[in-house]
């Protein structure tokens, strides 16, 4: 193919949680057309060829909606692209002779698994403890019988377009899970189905965050910056007004 | 007093914390600074200031504590902070990080802090305590001679202005972290945030740096 051309990866490998990592450098040939995930299916195609392992990384739908894939690309988390997981991330944003270095998230709270996965139950952790409305099931209510104003019912759902995928806390120089976790308070909290139980579920999501050993925010808004989602700070502020306000009132 | 604990319990609470004496610190330090514009007055005017401010022992004493547990809760909180996000992160990333949104304010924060920590302690020993070895020329109740002998230093007048510029950068992502740590700015009205945070930097810094470069000039003095 006249348009194909040749890059260097630099991928982080490591054999599992304990291993010794280190960079190994592989070159591929790529189209542009392919995607930053389908560069490493080719690498991964020609490494298991030759009886070598795979490298190990996270995807599932490649559309962007999943919030599984991720991996810093030469320091940025989903690579150069704005507002672009790393499966919708093209390699025409790349060219011949570029070297990508290509690194798992770093945060004690996402231990590596091996190569570029790593485990991110923490998050799972947070959710479970407030990300839900407490509800008395049956048969589905109907659609709009509770009315919501289209201002917060916008606003709550670009707080729920948070795919999980973690770059906020990878961002993050002191690797905080605030960006995710206001995310989620945000998008319950703000309709009335969340209202109920908006305090306490503030103080327990919050207080799970803690206890996962993510970092505090110290209002950089690298985690802005680099969201595939776009979502903003201002959640941030949203949910420390919700504790302060939770833990003064008891609501 | 519990609703208190169960906030400064969380990473949030003691960001409250900072944010609640750091807000004091600053109006305080707006105060200050307008006070000593007295100095563009004359000596006659600026001691008169500074000896009505030495008549309200019942006033300082109170406030000189206030201020002290203020930036006593303001150390403990970032100490205990800076040790959990630390901890968060022990491994760095071995293909580094590209910088995405942080400021030189905003990374130079806690760092610009301790120096201030330094700053404040040399500022009481220059112009308030009067120990010797840091301002030879001291005397106490010549508050007017005492300033501009001792900025007229060059080296001195150098260290304040420096400080001031560090201090301005530490207001202008500290008071903008004011609105956002207490949910100020939720609705996403952030350019009030950031205009508070350069306000209160210019207005302080720049007064302090004003007074600062006159003496060491010369153009205020004795």
């Amino acid at each position: 193919m006249s348009d194909s051309f040749v890059i260097k990866a630099r991928v982080w490998r490591q054999d599992g949680p304990q291993s010794q990592g280190a960079f190994e450098e592989h070159e591929v040939t790529c189209v542009p057309e392919m995607s930053f995930l389908e560069m490493l299916d080719v690498l991964n195609e020609r490494l298991v060829s030759e009886g070598k392992r795979a490298i190990a990384f996270e995807h599932d739908c490649r559309e962007g909606i999943c919030g599984s894939c991720g991996a810093m690309v030469n320091g940025q988390p989903h690579g150069p692209a704005d507002r672009t997981t790393l499966c919708q991330l093209h390699m025409r944003s790349f060219k011949q002779g570029d070297v990508l270095t290509i690194e798992p998230w770093r945060a004690e709270a996402f231990p590596v698994i091996r190569d570029l996965v790593v485990d991110r139950s923490s998050f799972d952790r947070i959710i479970q403890a407030g990300g839900y409305i407490s509800v008395r099931t049956g048969a589905a209510q109907d659609a709009n019988q509770i009315p919501i104003g289209k201002i917060i019912a916008d606003a709550a759902f670009d707080a729920a377009t948070c795919i999980g995928c973690g770059a906020c806390a990878a961002a993050c120089p002191n690797a905080s899970a605030s960006l995710f976790t206001s995310a989620k308070l945000f998008h319950l909290n703000s309709v009335p189905q969340g209202e109920v139980e908006r305090g306490q579920r503030t103080l327990a999501m919050v207080e799970q965050m803690d206890a996962e050993g993510f970092g505090h925010c110290t209002n950089h808004g690298e985690c802005e910056a680099a969201c595939p989602k776009g979502i903003t700070i201002n959640h941030i502020a949203a949910m420390n007004r919700d504790l302060i306000r939770a833990t003064a009132t008891g609501r | 007093m519990h609703a208190v604990l169960t906030l400064y319990r969380t990473t949030i609470g003691k960001k409250v914390v900072m944010a609640v004496t750091g807000t004091i610190m600053a109006l305080w330090l707006v105060a200050h600074m307008a006070g000593n514009l007295q100095v563009f007055l004359g000596k006659e005017v600026f001691d008169h200031y500074a000896e009505f401010l030495q008549s309200q022992q019942e006033i300082i004493w109170p406030m000189r504590g206030f201020l002290l547990a203020c930036i006593g809760l303001h150390v403990w909180s970032v100490v205990s902070l800076a040790a959990t996000s630390r901890a968060a992160r022990k491994t760095s990333y071995q293909g580094g990080k590209v910088n995405g949104a942080s400021t030189l304010a905003s990374k130079t924060l806690k760092v610009g802090g301790v120096f201030l920590l330094f700053f404040i302690t040399w500022h009481l020993l220059d112009l308030t305590i009067g120990l010797p070895v840091v301002n030879p020329a001291f005397v106490r109740g010549h508050a007017y001679a005492n300033l501009t002998a001792s900025l007229a230093r060059p080296g001195v007048g150098a260290l304040y202005i420096v400080a001031n510029i560090v201090l301005g950068m530490h207001l202008y992502h500290g008071i903008y972290s004011v609105f956002q740590t207490l949910g100020i700015n939720q609705l996403g009205d952030r350019d009030t945030a950031r205009m508070a945070g350069t306000a209160l930097a210019l207005v302080i810094a720049g007064g302090n740096i004003l007074i600062a470069t006159s003496i060491v000039l010369g153009i205020v003095g004795a």
